[in-house]
């Protein structure tokens, strides 16, 4: 098993895609740095001048509407503060600059993860090499636990090459604007970066299962495509609470990466109610993931150690 | 039933089938094919196109699963213990399938770690199959003679006993059928057993020890070569005035005849062995001297030709090769 892992390991690293991911993930932290700089900047004497034009024409726009009074029902709710310093923007904090970042890209980060472990082990089936693997290693399921490992390993890769430029080209522009002496980050930032670490890590494993029980990256794709995108047409067709919300892959991906996930539609209170209708849970989602991987990677072994090899 | 051709019939065998069958759907690919294969030499396994060849080593090599029957591989049953054997086992199926984007070198560096073979192995089998300065190219820059003597280099690295090669030579330029067929043969004079497919007859007749010829899934003939094409399954043919005289005559002195392009071809009592003297003989008998008499040697294609032509006309009158619907 070892030295399968190590032949696998090998493949990967010989692979340009494992390369060229890297250097993107780089490149696009260092593009959230910076396009989202601006939030972190410190406050200009302009930003000041913008905040009392943007204060003056919000309170002209108030009392042409309402006449300066917000008792009216079309003026419920608009009030519009006595201070203009109050329309100065507040400059985020580094863990505030670096959470916009991580999860500026993380969709395309999580794209890439997959992409890899799914041409990581699909190419293998569209030139045919698996047929030469398996005249080396016969036993199907260590290969296969192998390459899966090996995608995993290549997720992690390309997750930290993303997470760690992140942090890297926040922590910079952050000094560069700011200083050390604001640089503070909560709790908030490491689960964040956790969270997406773990989602990266399912789906990178869950790519992989499919593209040996499929053997193919472009069906694969199709899987993950046609799951993801009825997902969120089911979802978005279920008006009320409902249970099936909580089952729904899309809903899923979103709690794993938010710690938790807000259903809109009516609440079982009233159908006139219109607000939150449902909520899930982080550890719903990780434990609905984490079972789903293990039940795919079981369907996949099982499949792949039947199928006939015919290229 | 398969026609057996062995000089000595060999106690162990290194392949050996019983009764194996294959359908995918509703075609039968292989059925109920019994195979033998001898320890040491080159064994030929010939067949027209879709007689279960390739389906054959596949399943022999654990690629694809046999819906019946018996396989073994150097005594062990397979693919039960296939993981057992493999390491004694080399083979190419069809066409050599490596990565495309990788070396020539890295290609066989991941083989290699895949069963704990030192990578300095690498380089020797490159080097022995003629490969050692081109290891860095790419192989899908590599010409087919390159990716054939890439695949036999990575059969090399396990220093197999018995080794499978499917159409070795296909798509080859002459040069490259040429240095297959050497390394085919110098991999057999080293004792061990090398087990080819393949539809160019001209060149497994050169190579070759041992025969299968299968057909629709089964052996029909199996044995030595030597055997098979021996003075016994010669043909005499002969030209004279008077062809059916000649006919009748021969015919009564037991032989077989068969009128073709104006001239007597005559097989033996029984399809055994015939000399040319004895035709003349018998025709002189009957005062018919021969404008023209050769002897004709069985060759492999004919052979074949003869063997697979009877399995058609038995196709032809009504074996199921695909289940009605």
């Amino acid at each position: 098993m070892n030295a399968l892992l190590k032949a696998e390991l090998l493949r990967l690293v010989s692979r340009r895609l494992l390369l060229v991911l890297l250097v993107c993930m780089a490149g696009l932290a260092a593009f959230g740095a910076a396009v989202d700089a601006g939030s972190a900047s410190p406050v200009t004497a302009q930003d000041i001048r913008t905040a009392r034009e943007d204060w003056k024409l919000e309170k002209a726009n108030w009392e042409e509407s309402c006449g300066g009074v917000s008792q009216n029902a079309e003026c419920q709710g608009w009030e519009v503060a006595s201070d203009p310093d109050a329309y100065v923007r507040t400059p985020v904090s580094f863990g505030e600059y670096t959470q916009y970042v991580v999860s500026f890209g993380s969709t395309i980060m999580l794209l890439a993860v997959a992409v890899l472990a799914a041409s990581f082990v699909g190419a293998e089936f569209a030139s045919g090499n698996i047929s030469t693997q398996l005249l080396f290693t016969p036993r199907r399921v260590p290969l296969m636990v192998a390459k899966v490992v090996a995608a995993a390993l290549g997720g992690i890769a390309v997750t930290a090459a993303y997470l760690g430029s992140a942090l890297a080209f926040c922590a910079l522009t952050f000094l560069s604007l700011r200083g050390a002496h604001d640089m503070t980050a909560g709790i908030d930032l490491p689960l964040l970066l956790g969270r997406v670490a773990v989602l990266s890590l399912l789906i990178t494993v869950m790519a992989a299962a499919v593209a040996v029980g499929v053997g193919s990256t472009p069906i694969t794709a199709g899987i993950f495509a046609v799951v993801l995108l009825g997902s969120v047409i089911l979802g978005d067709s279920i008006s009320g609470f409902s249970a099936l919300q909580g089952f729904l892959p899309s809903n899923i991906l979103l709690t794993m990466l938010s710690g938790q996930y807000e259903v809109y539609g009516y609440t079982a209170r009233s159908v006139d109610d219109w607000g939150v209708a449902q909520v899930i849970n982080y550890d719903w989602a990780l434990g609905y993931s984490v079972v789903g991987t293990a039940i795919l990677l079981a369907a996949s072994a099982w499949w792949f150690g039947r199928q006939d090899i015919l290229r | 039933m398969t026609t057996q051709f062995w000089s000595e019939t060999p106690s162990t065998w290194a392949i050996r089938t019983s009764g194996l069958s294959k359908r995918f759907g509703r075609t039968v690919a292989v059925a109920g094919l019994d195979l033998n294969v001898p320890i040491g030499g080159v064994h030929a396994l010939l067949g027209p196109n879709g007689s279960g060849k390739t389906t054959t080593l596949r399943m022999l090599l654990g690629l694809v699963r046999a819906d019946e029957g018996v396989m073994e591989l150097c005594g062990v049953p397979v693919p039960e213990r296939l993981d057992q054997v493999i390491s004694y086992v080399g083979a190419i199926v069809e066409s050599p399938k490596f990565a495309p984007s990788m070396t020539l070198r890295r290609n066989l560096e991941i083989l290699a770690m895949s069963i704990g073979v030192n990578r300095r192995r690498v380089t020797e089998v490159l080097l022995e199959v003629g490969l050692g300065g081109r290891a860095d190219t790419r192989f899908r820059q590599c010409s087919l003679g390159m990716k054939q003597r890439l695949a036999i280099a990575a059969t090399l690295l396990k220093e197999p006993q018995v080794l499978i090669f499917d159409e070795p030579t296909n798509g080859l330029d002459p040069s490259g059928i040429q240095e297959i067929r050497t390394t085919i043969r110098d991999i057999a004079n080293a004792g061990r057993t090398v087990l080819i497919s393949s539809h160019l007859l001209g060149e497994v007749e050169q190579v070759a020890d041992s025969v299968s010829i299968i057909g629709r899934g089964r052996t029909l003939m199996e044995g030595d070569l030597a055997t098979l094409l021996s003075g016994d399954r010669s043909r005499v043919v002969v030209e004279v005035a008077d062809h059916s005289l000649a006919h009748e005559a021969l015919r009564q002195a037991g032989y077989a005849v068969v009128l073709s392009g104006g001239r007597l071809h005559v097989t033996g009592p029984g399809g055994g062995a015939i000399e040319a003297g004895a035709v003349a003989r018998v025709l002189g008998g009957v005062d018919l001297w021969p404008q023209h008499l050769s002897v004709e040697r069985s060759t492999l294609e004919s052979v074949f030709l003869e063997v697979t032509a009877t399995e058609h006309l038995t196709a032809t009158q009504g074996l199921p090769r695909t289940e009605a619907s």
